[in-house]
């Protein structure tokens, strides 16, 4: 059904720009005059209507609070005995399972201490984001299509986080949640006088530290713009693809319909492959986007110098000794001689 | 509280629906509806890449909403669209408002609960290792204990065995010499006994034999002796005797 309706946009761009979902502006502000198309300014007038991304915010938002309504009443404890302790229910236990993941192996080796105090933003970042992801995968505008026949209805859905409008705001949380952490648990002055590398107490020195301290909050800063512009990408992108894959069909049966019936097939196939891989990426962004913003977290609120890492033969660095494959004996115990 | 907090989100939902449910638009149909006026030419769709470029995806758009039956009338006379990399200011703010609003109920009332479901399942099962482990500890302390103790009574039963062979020698041996004490005392009163009965025979048979004899001699002498002249006859006699001892 999905590709009967895609035949009515020729361009797959219409998939991944966001859609107006009624006729009137909400709100209208005159920025003076000319057009400013990046931040939908036209005619000298910034227009605010409700899109279908700002509607899926909203959705996962919403489908966020209501499975784990559902989560938080199976995980408490209660009962007695071994019981008391047990999770019932798959649901329960797949996403129970994801907090532990996120805390036990994403904030605890960078938070350390820390972890218990703000996984409750960690936490909130990943399954919000993840939910936006995934519920950009189901068809909703096409499913509500295909039961109405209202051509209108076919934008709605779509990837909340394919929209720079939430990217951004989910980046700048991140940069005031490294801010707000690193003043919080290192001081104000500690926080600031860090981003200088070299020093402030030889005067010389200051030649080169005060533009490194410069440009170290500009890579902090660029490094939260690259959050949201990943995530954005690689949702958008994904969408892309799948529409430009679709289109095909529509150009293929052009010259006849026996090629577009073969395209047709080919493209069913690719197009389950290429959902399942952008499945895969939802999660993998999710990922991405959460474990960043605790390692940005960590570099600045974390003393790595409190605590060294054991020196073990599967650790990364030696993992990493690419002798071992000329000399199994680098391999040292693992090998029985 | 989790009844309450879905009833909410589901009214939510439902306001956000009944907002949305008015004669809804796309930019594309806005598209279609200016396209007249602007009179577009098509473009090929493999522009697809260079249609970030607003100006160049206008175009597009108009030719793809041709099939569109929903030019509708009323619409806003806007046909402009964003290009890929635009940002809705208010949107973002709609954005901000939704990620802190659910940020607070969750931290409020969905996070504590899962984090104490955690962490109470992760101090019972350290709990009970180091109850196990305590366990364990005393429970090689009580073997340990026990052990010694069996060493101490197997020693002190090879202590009372070796006490007991001692104690069954020394009344063997003392039983013995009792026994042997007793022996002797028998025989030596055996031995006076005899010694004894023998004196009493003997004086017996001396007072027999003197009577005898003084029978003898009366009948022979023909008068009556006196008991002097039987005490010398019968010392006499006696020496006379031969002695057996």
């Amino acid at each position: 059904m999905p590709l009967l309706v895609a035949s009515a946009d020729h361009s797959p761009i219409t998939h991944v720009l966001p859609h107006r979902l009624h006729e009137n502006p909400i709100v209208h502000v005159p920025v003076g005059d000319g057009d400013i198309p990046a931040l939908h300014v036209f005619d000298g007038r910034y227009e605010f209507f409700i899109t279908n991304h700002l509607m899926m915010s909203l959705v996962g938002a919403v489908t966020v609070l209501l499975v784990f309504a559902h989560v938080a009443s199976r995980v408490r404890a209660k009962g007695q005995g071994l019981e008391a302790f047990k999770t019932r229910g798959r649901v329960a236990q797949l996403f129970e399972t994801m907090c532990s993941f996120i805390r036990d192996e994403v904030a605890r080796p960078n938070l350390g201490h820390l972890t218990d105090k703000y996984i409750y933003y960690i936490w909130t970042i990943f399954f919000f984001v993840l939910f936006c992801n995934v519920i950009g995968l189901v068809p909703i505008g096409y499913i509500l299509y295909s039961f109405t026949g209202s051509q209108s209805l076919s934008h709605w859905g779509g990837t909340a986080t394919g929209n720079l409008s939430l990217n951004a705001v989910l980046a700048l949380g991140s940069f005031f949640a490294i801010l707000f952490i690193g003043i919080r648990e290192t001081g104000v002055k500690a926080f600031f006088l860090h981003f200088n590398p070299i020093g402030w107490n030889d005067p010389k020195m200051l030649l080169i530290g005060i533009p490194l301290y410069a440009l170290e909050w500009l890579g902090l800063i660029i490094k939260c713009v690259v959050l949201a512009m990943r995530l954005f990408g690689t949702m958008m992108a994904g969408h892309l693809v799948i529409a430009a894959f679709v289109g095909l069909v529509f150009t293929a049966a052009e010259f006849s319909h026996a090629l577009g019936y073969g395209v047709g097939l080919s493209v069913i196939g690719g197009g389950i492959v290429l959902t399942l891989l952008e499945l895969f990426i939802c999660f993998l962004q999710a990922f991405i986007f959460t474990f960043l913003t605790v390692l940005f977290i960590a570099m600045t609120a974390v003393h790595h110098d409190e605590h060294h890492e054991e020196d073990h033969l599967l650790n990364d660095e030696n993992q990493m000794d690419m002798d071992k494959l000329i000399d199994p004996k680098r391999l040292g115990p693992l090998v029985h001689e | 509280m989790v009844l309450k907090l879905t009833r909410l989100s589901v009214l939510c939902l439902l306001a956000m629906g009944a907002f949305c449910v008015s004669p809804a638009s796309s930019y594309a149909d806005e598209k279609a509806k200016s396209a007249v006026a602007a009179e577009a030419s098509e473009s090929d769709d493999a522009t697809v890449l260079v249609a970030a470029n607003s100006e160049v995806h206008d175009e597009e758009d108009v030719v793809g909403d041709h099939d569109h039956p929903a030019a509708a009338d009323g619409h806003d006379s806007h046909a402009n669209t964003p290009p890929l990399l635009s940002f809705d200011i208010g949107s973002a703010v709609c954005n901000i408002a939704i990620f802190l609003g659910v940020f607070a109920i969750l931290s409020k009332f969905v996070w504590p609960p899962i984090l104490s479901g955690l962490k109470a399942r992760e101090d019972k099962i350290s709990g009970d290792l180091e109850n196990a482990e305590r366990i364990n500890a005393e429970a090689r302390s009580l073997l340990s204990d026990y052990q010694t103790k069996l060493d101490e009574a197997a020693n002190q039963v090879q202590g009372m065995l070796a006490e007991a062979r001692r104690d069954a020698e020394t009344n063997g041996q003392r039983i013995v010499a009792d026994a042997k004490a007793e022996a002797e005392r028998t025989r030596d009163r055996a031995v006076a006994d005899i010694e004894t009965a023998k004196k009493v025979a003997l004086a017996d048979l001396a007072g027999q034999t003197s009577d005898m004899a003084m029978q003898v001699a009366k009948s022979v002498v023909g008068r009556e002796l006196r008991p002097e002249d039987h005490a010398d006859l019968i010392r006499q006699s006696l020496d006379r005797l031969p002695s057996n001892n």
